[in-house]
């Protein structure tokens, strides 16, 4: 074995230190580091010394975990907050304004002069920025998406929909509501693999479904999943009006238990363990917001609509996104969430402005700030993790890979 | 040579790496355990956009994600076919190119929607079979039957009289044989006439009562009627779905914050085309008006008349509005005695 400097003196502390003090040290070098002062060779050997220093001091009392005594608050509370970051694997949004207009633009006139028809290459386009700029403890996401299964999915969408509006028309038959939803259950899988599995991070892809089970006896006509999807989507359209509503919440909590347990990184599925009456609870808050914004509203003579709308809009965001994030696992790691309604707020509202005011021309900037704000206001917990992940088996991801040039790209929001 | 991350395919371990040209044709990929070579033909790279992390894949499904984009093309120069996937690249980096586009765009969209939209339209509308119409006119006024319109309490004789009227009209205009009038009531919406597909005509009972003379319910209908001829209902439907689906095409899927706001050009063009069928609806009714040498201030005096009825509250500005300012409508009617 080489024999290394000393750990405490790589790291700068005395020796004895606690393990939050080293902990501070080791995320005070990593933020040096990464400011960019140093040459990238020299970088690179320092973060690695100061890894090396890191796990050698810590990996002998990680399980005791022995916190001497700090001796004023402000420097406990600064030690534990970088404690905090050495140890969450932050999210970092590197796309620019004026970088992603000038993409953009060229998406857009393409798209017009083709009538059309190259807005799925724009799209592609488009996601491939806005994940390329999208890293994870520094590494980028990659999105692989074929633009051509994407406009085959389009096509497809829009012939069904001109076939069944005709059929309304002509043959008196009221079917659009029945034909919309059979497909649904079938577009929401389709379209959550799509996209599932044309993302990918450390060359690992994502998965939505590849856990249901092949459908037998009298199901078997349809494709894995249509009857589990089927059952939380079809039966709300129903019971969520009977209901005035009131079952809202909960339906929102299955959907988003539903898709994230179905949804796994490589062999790491992802969980969500939140419960159903944090979701009422959120929802109510939502409501009642809207209630006093809406109120406002009237008091402004209508005046003070737009802001207030934006505010309810903002506030329903952090306090729904709270419920949705705090409670999403993947693996043994959880989520950080720092959305505030107020900078929410300030963002929208700046965004409105600008895009009336510029006649829709600061579009791309308002997407760039907006991805930034949501996109750094997340985290993963604890970093280290993030090595541990494995790929699916080796001759199913050929299939995927297969499967995935097969998929119509239906694409949607749910 | 080009540093970067190596991950092998099957788990999301990282490893840093060097990758260095060592012929024309082939490279090598050293690092922690690493070491390999590979045809530069058997290497698939996604293309360059902006500065964001490129990734190069090898052929045993493993990968190296950098951001030394110089460095991948630098790499990558001498591939066939190389400069044409740098093309859209090389648009986007150039800024004279991006205002180009700006311009392009500006330009078609224009043309598009006062040329294109208009005339394609105009091609479909006239090539569907009567039979399109028949539907769409009958659902509607099935619809306004259910919310809007009641049963007309005119007399027996007075609806006579006008449909003799509107026979008299039809009969010598081309293709408006099997027009028909029909009349309703409906306090909300006031003195109004409506022109549906299939060649249907509903005219309010608070319009009829509020015309003078049968001059100016000829000039109201005779205006339904160029909207009929001009099956001007077909063609705004088939202008909106179109307008619809060019906001899609350009704005891809509709974000969420900005869905509001996206469609309100679509509510400006639309409501701009609307303008643009009234002025050709009282274009007809003038020139049906001269040629039956009936004086054209009829139809600017009902005009009036409604608009001082249902103005109190003013009408909305201009560009927002359906129908072209009153005061020019009128203009228009006086102007040619």
């Amino acid at each position: 074995m080489i024999t290394s400097p000393d750990p405490h003196a790589v790291l700068g502390i005395a020796p004895g230190a606690s393990i939050i003090e080293i902990r501070a040290a080791y995320a005070s070098i990593l933020d040096s580091l990464k400011m960019g002062k140093v040459a990238a060779e020299e970088a690179q050997a320092r973060l690695v010394a100061a890894r090396d220093a890191f796990v050698k001091l810590t990996k002998p009392s990680a399980a005791s975990k022995v916190v001497s005594p700090l001796k004023t608050l402000s420097a406990s509370k600064a030690a534990l907050e970088s404690e905090s970051t050495a140890n969450a694997a932050s999210i970092k949004f590197t796309g620019t304004a004026w970088e992603f207009f000038r993409i953009w633009i060229v998406n857009v006139c393409l798209s017009v002069a083709t009538l059309g028809i190259y807005s799925a290459w724009a799209k592609v386009r488009r996601k491939r920025y806005f994940y390329g700029n999208t890293l994870l403890n520094d590494n980028a996401f990659e999105y692989l998406a074929d633009p051509k299964s994407i406009l085959k999915g389009r096509l497809i969408m829009l012939l069904v929909i001109v076939l069944v509006g005709l059929a309304n028309r002509f043959l008196k038959i009221k079917i659009f509501g029945l034909v919309y939803l059979i497909l649904l259950p079938y577009i929401v899988i389709k379209a959550a693999r799509f996209n599932a599995i044309n993302s990918s991070y450390r060359n690992v892809r994502f998965n939505f479904g590849n856990d249901f089970q092949a459908p037998t006896g009298r199901s078997r006509k349809f494709i894995p999943g249509y009857r589990e999807t089927s059952q939380f989507l079809i039966l709300p359209v129903f019971l969520v009006p009977l209901s005035l509503g009131l079952l809202y919440p909960y339906y929102a909590y299955r959907k988003r238990q539903f898709m994230l347990q179905h949804s796994c990184y490589g062999r790491s599925t992802f969980g969500f363990d939140a419960k159903p009456r944090q979701f009422y609870l959120a929802y109510f808050k939502a409501a009642m917001m809207f209630l006093v914004c809406m109120f406002g509203g009237i008091m402004t003579i209508g005046i003070g609509l737009l802001p207030l709308y934006i505010l309810f809009a903002s506030y329903r965001d952090a306090t729904i996104g709270r419920v949705n994030w705090q409670h999403t696992t993947l693996g043994r790691m959880r989520f950080e969430y720092k959305w505030r309604t107020w900078d929410l707020f300030k963002l929208n509202f700046g965004n409105t402005l600008a895009i009336l005011v510029s006649l829709g021309l600061l579009v791309p900037w308002a997407e760039i700030r907006t991805a930034r704000y949501q996109l750094q206001g997340l985290a993963l917990t604890p970093a280290d993790e993030l090595n541990g992940f494995v790929a699916a088996e080796k001759e199913q991801e050929g299939a995927t890979a297969d499967e995935a040039a097969d998929f119509l790209g239906f694409d949607f929001g749910l | 040579m080009l540093r970067g991350r190596y991950y092998d395919g099957t788990s999301s371990q990282q490893k840093d790496v060097t990758i260095v040209p060592i012929s024309p044709s082939e490279l090598a990929v050293t690092g922690d355990g690493i070491r390999f070579t590979c045809s530069l033909s058997d290497l698939k790279v996604s293309s360059r956009i902006g500065n964001t992390r490129r990734h190069l894949n090898f052929p045993d499904g493993s990968q190296c994600e950098t951001d030394d984009n110089d460095a991948v093309d630098r790499l990558l120069s001498g591939l066939r076919g190389e400069g044409a996937r740098r093309l859209l690249h090389r648009w986007e980096s150039s800024i004279g190119y991006v205002l180009g586009a700006l311009l392009i765009t500006v330009a078609l969209l224009w043309v598009g929607i006062n040329y294109g939209i208009p005339a394609l339209a105009k091609q479909i509308a006239f090539s569907l079979p009567a039979a399109t119409e028949q539907v769409i006119g009958q659902e509607a006024l099935a619809g306004l039957d259910k919310s809007l319109l009641g049963p007309t309490r005119l007399s027996q004789e007075r609806q006579a009289e006008i449909e003799k009227l509107f026979a008299g009209m039809t009969s010598d205009i081309e293709g408006a044989q099997n027009y028909q009038v029909m009349f309703r009531s409906g306090h909300n919406v006031g003195p109004n006439a409506l022109a549906l597909p299939s060649g249907i005509i509903v005219i309010t009972d608070a319009l009829v009562e509020l015309s003078k003379n049968n001059d100016e319910l000829v000039a109201v209908l005779a205006h339904e009627i160029g909207h009929l001829k001009q099956r001007h209902e077909l063609r705004r439907l088939l202008q909106s779905s179109a307008t619809g689906i060019l906001l899609i095409a350009i704005t891809g899927d509709l974000g969420s914050f900005a869905s509001l706001g996206a469609w309100l050009p679509v509510l400006l063009v639309d409501t701009k085309y609307s303008r643009s069928f009234e002025t050709e609806a009282d274009e007809f009714s003038l020139d049906y008006l001269t040629r039956h040498n009936i004086p054209t201030h009829s139809f600017a005096d009902i005009l009036q008349r409604i608009e001082s009825k249902s103005g109190a509250i003013g009408q909305p500005p201009d560009f927002i509005s359906t129908h072209p300012a009153t005061r020019e409508r009128i203009q228009n009617f006086q102007r040619n005695e």
